[in-house]
């Protein structure tokens, strides 16, 4: 009887508009992006127990992947949660997710069991990754329905449930979470987004407005959950708040970034809510926050009307050195593209910038923001997907999209050919950028709901074995004072052509977590200069001379000279 | 026929129904009129089937496609719009009212250039105003800010009587001052904070629920240092927003409940409050087409004219009419309560 829940196209024809494309697309370089999921052997599905027929709502929001160095390998490993099943009545069940650890050369193998990853408490969805102890390997937060899960990396190749001993006893629904030193101790806090109030207990029939069939329900049928931050007492547990430091009520949260928005080296929160306006936590310092999202002009989008917000990205599109905030969002509205005007007052300039013009029926997810062509541009990458079963003028699976900054504060939809994957439809989700095969180019995974993640090596035939040429630098900023992986720390490259931003943030894309490592890259011709380096607690540390075409480390200075690790 | 083009059915529809069944060469005046009266009562497959026999009665004409064009975007059928739309461009390739409709359902589907070019389609008219205005909002969905500024520069300049008389000439009823709005918002965006504030306030004096104009005021007064202003603007916008919040609900309960008579007064009431005075009212009006005695209907009315009596001469008229129906109403004898005065009403 639950027939007409069920997805009944998963490959359904693009949107009309996909194989569109703005004018000027020509003159900006498409990356060559090679799916290589089965060399690298990876297999991780994304199960949001949908086959039983249920719409439950809980199906809707499917799952992200991480991406870290687990083992200190120098390569970066992967996870992929696991997601659930369900069955009418009865409580979600969670399927485990997977680790795989990265050989080298793009192959991998499947460490979950030994691991000891796998296990599920939790229908699960999203995944938060960071170093609580600054032990050098990272720890692995799990959200979901239900509860969180916190596995401490061992450093030994294994991990150990300890959300009961830290604390962690959130029985919400929690989507995306993110990592952060909020009141300036050096331990790293958790943001944490509760979505709503749906069970078994408040779970309305509702239809496909457009095909009368059952379908799952809106965020309107639904009350808000409230955020909750986790305060680390530097002792391995936390506490928990929330309104009594600051934070909104309510939300549907879906996406959450820490980044400092304002440069004044304190944490900030933006939260990206469904339907509901958009937050921005200003971090007042001591782990207090007040709610700007409105008179910040990122509470809305360029009309003054909340949207359906999902992924999230901290980047300078503009080079003005502000940190800009991009969102994705719900079909029939725009994504986001808020200015930084400085001071904490943002501008949503997506018209201005020619996003607007993309379409209308993509349902925007998982999001990140590099510079993929090593040309001094950030480009985006949107992975998109419907959440609906039977979304009437668009498609449950639909093409993600690569818009390529043009450098004059525009963007322009890329173009790729039939079979490549941004070419072809998808029910998308997460999307992580790294370069797991260490040749200097960054490479891209996706997570999609009942499908097979996916993961694109880009390919650069030309450079050879100059590990993506001499144009590019990568940062891995190490606090000593601060978190050991800097969240909140921005970096200042100065070139030959002109300077760049880049921030290292908590949180981030929808559901997903990509390394915290800065990335530059340079027009041909060009050199880098100098990096100048604001740690999270305001400090300054220049980096001179740089080391192009590798990442390297820099240790936080303890009072003694800046040094750079070659 | 005037009475009923304004949507005031009730005392003439049982003669132009008569009229309609003599027809003779009158008859598409006549389905005009009376297929636009019903839409204007919100009933709308009454009107979709009297439009359905003007267009067999009359292939030529342009117009019942064009109607037929404007129901269907109303009820957020987009695609049916635009297929109508462009029957009727192809019945009549200089019918503007029709290809300026389907420019603002392709912008309103984020068919940027497609809308563009259909705008730009429309300047041959003799008043092009008004198109002016849509094709400047369509290349600002493009990014293209200096085309997009000189056009609604040199409609915020124009004799207002030429823009009033492009949108007649388009079949169409702004509420407001959109060519300022749109202006003031345009100048927003780039970053022209004074400016902006002065074509934002003139739109807002004109339809001070202008929540899109007055974000852009509250973001563009921020930009000047003048936020305690901006704050205030902010508020206003969030709380319409929050008010407005509701309303998504309600439309849910109309579309799953069309006779769900109190949803769609409070929708009307929350709609007039905090968005745009003419839909709340067509909200509110929509109920008479299910019930002419709803007594609360004809309050929130008489509420609404009492309120503006010295805007218009008729609406102290129209406060008293309500104000005596809604009591006539509520008395203990009165009339049952469901009837109606549709003779085809079930």
């Amino acid at each position: 009887m639950f027939l007409g829940c069920r997805a009944e196209k998963i490959q359904s024809p693009r949107p009309e508009t996909s194989g569109k494309s703005n004018a000027k697309a020509d003159d900006l370089p498409i990356p060559r992006f090679v799916d290589v999921t089965t060399k690298s052997g990876i297999s991780a599905i994304y199960r949001n127990g949908e086959e039983t027929g249920n719409c439950s709502y809980v199906e809707s929001l499917g799952g992200g992947v991480g991406v870290s160095d687990f083992d200190g390998d120098g390569l970066m490993d992967l996870f992929f949660p696991g997601g659930g099943t369900i069955q009418t009545n009865e409580p979600l069940r969670g399927i485990p997710g997977t680790m795989w650890r990265n050989r080298g050369q793009m192959a991998f193998d499947n460490a979950t069991r030994a691991a000891a990853l796998d296990r599920a408490d939790n229908y699960t969805h999203g995944c938060a990754i960071a170093d609580l102890d600054n032990d050098g390997f990272p720890d692995l937060l799990v959200t979901g329905y239900g509860g969180l899960q916190l596995f401490r990396n061992q450093g030994d190749g294994t991990f150990v449930e300890s959300r009961e001993p830290a604390g962690l006893l959130d029985d919400s629904w929690s989507s995306s979470a993110a990592w952060g030193d909020f009141d300036g101790d050096g331990n790293l806090d958790l943001y944490v987004v509760h979505y709503v109030d749906w069970s078994w207990q408040n779970h309305p029939y509702c239809q496909s407005t457009q095909s009368g069939k059952r379908d799952l329900c809106a965020p309107a049928d639904f009350a808000p959950l409230s955020d909750v931050v986790y305060f680390s007492r530097g002792d391995g547990t936390f506490g928990a708040a929330s309104g009594d430091v600051g934070l909104a009520p309510g939300g549907k949260g879906l996406g959450v970034i820490a980044a400092d928005v304002n440069l004044d080296a304190k944490l900030d929160v933006y939260v990206a809510n469904d339907t509901t306006p958009n937050f921005l936590l200003i971090n007042q310092g001591n782990g207090r926050f007040q709610e700007r999202g409105v008179s910040s002009g990122t509470a809305f989008d360029q009309r003054g009307i909340p949207n359906g917000s999902m992924g999230l990205a901290v980047f300078d599109y503009d080079h003005d050195l502000q940190p800009d905030i991009w969102v994705t969002n719900y079909e029939r509205e725009t994504f986001g593209l808020y200015h930084n005007d400085g001071g904490g007052a943002f501008r949503c300039l997506t018209e201005a910038a020619g996003i607007a013009s993309l379409g209308t029926l993509f349902v925007g997810f998982g999001t990140v923001a590099a510079d993929f062509s090593h040309r001094g541009q950030e480009d985006l990458v949107v992975s998109n997907g419907h959440i609906m079963k039977h979304p009437g003028t668009s498609t449950v699976a639909q093409v993600p999209l690569y818009l390529g900054n043009d450098g004059n504060g525009r963007f322009e939809r890329l173009p790729f050919p039939d079979g490549n994957y941004f070419a072809e439809v998808h029910r998308g989700r997460g999307v992580v950028a790294a370069d797991l095969d260490r040749d200097g180019w960054l490479d891209l995974v996706f997570s999609h709901v009942e499908e097979p993640a996916t993961v694109l090596q880009q390919q650069h035939p030309q450079s050879g074995g100059h590990r993506g040429g001499d144009n590019w630098l990568g940062l891995r900023l190490i606090g000593r004072r601060a978190n050991r992986d800097a969240i909140g720390a921005h970096v200042i490259l100065t070139t030959t052509a002109g300077k760049q931003y880049r921030t290292i943030v908590g949180g981030g894309s929808y559901l997903s977590q990509n390394p915290y490592e800065v990335r530059f890259g340079w027009p041909d011709g060009a050199t880098a200069v100098e990096a100048q380096i604001t740690w999270p607690s305001g400090d300054r540390q220049i980096v001179t001379p740089l080391t192009p075409g590798a990442v390297s480390p820099v240790l936080e200075p303890t009072g003694g000279q800046p040094n750079a690790i070659p | 026929m005037a009475q009923s083009q304004a949507g005031e059915l009730e005392e003439v529809e049982g003669e132009l129904v008569r009229e309609l069944a003599r027809s003779g060469a009158a008859a598409d005046e006549i389905s005009e009129a009376y297929a636009n009266g019903l839409a204007m009562n919100a009933r709308f497959d009454d009107a979709l089937s009297v439009l359905d026999a003007w267009r067999k009665d009359f292939p030529d004409d342009p117009r019942p496609d064009y109607r037929i064009g404007r129901i269907q975007e109303h009820r957020e059928m987009y695609l049916a719009a635009e297929t109508s739309y462009r029957r009727s461009i192809s019945r009549d390739s200089r019918f503007y009212p029709a290809r300026y409709s389907l420019g603002r359902v392709l912008l309103h589907e984020r068919r940027g250039e497609e809308a563009v070019e259909m705008f730009r389609s429309c300047l041959a008219m003799q008043r092009p105003e008004a198109v002016q205005v849509e094709l400047a909002v369509a290349l600002k969905s493009l990014g293209e800010l200096d085309e997009a500024r000189a056009l609604l520069r040199s409609v915020v300049e124009a004799d207002p009587a030429l823009l009033r008389d492009s949108y007649m000439t388009l079949d169409q009823q702004p509420e407001g001052f959109k060519a300022a709005a749109e202006y003031g918002r345009l100048e927003t965006d780039a970053g022209n904070f004074a400016e902006a504030c002065k074509w934002l306030e003139i739109a807002l004096a004109r339809h001070p629920q202008d929540l899109m104009a007055r974000y852009a005021l509250a973001v563009s007064l921020r930009g000047l240092g003048k936020l305690e202003e901006a704050e205030k603007h902010f508020a206003l916008v969030e709380r319409a927003r929050e008010a407005l919040q509701e309303a998504n609900s309600l439309s849910q309960r109309i579309k799953a409940e069309p006779g769900d008579l109190e949803a769609r007064l409070s929708l009307g009431k929350l709609v007039l409050d905090n968005e745009s005075e003419r839909t709340g009212i067509y909200w509110i009006k929509s109920i008479f087409a299910f019930d002419p005695n709803y007594a609360p209907a004809h309050e929130a009315l008489a509420d609404y004219y009492a309120a503006r009596a010295d805007d218009q001469l008729e609406f102290a008229e129209l406060a008293t009419y309500h104000r005596n129906r809604a009591q006539q109403i509520s008395k203990p004898h009165a009339p049952n309560s469901r009837g109606s005065v549709y003779p085809h009403q079930p």
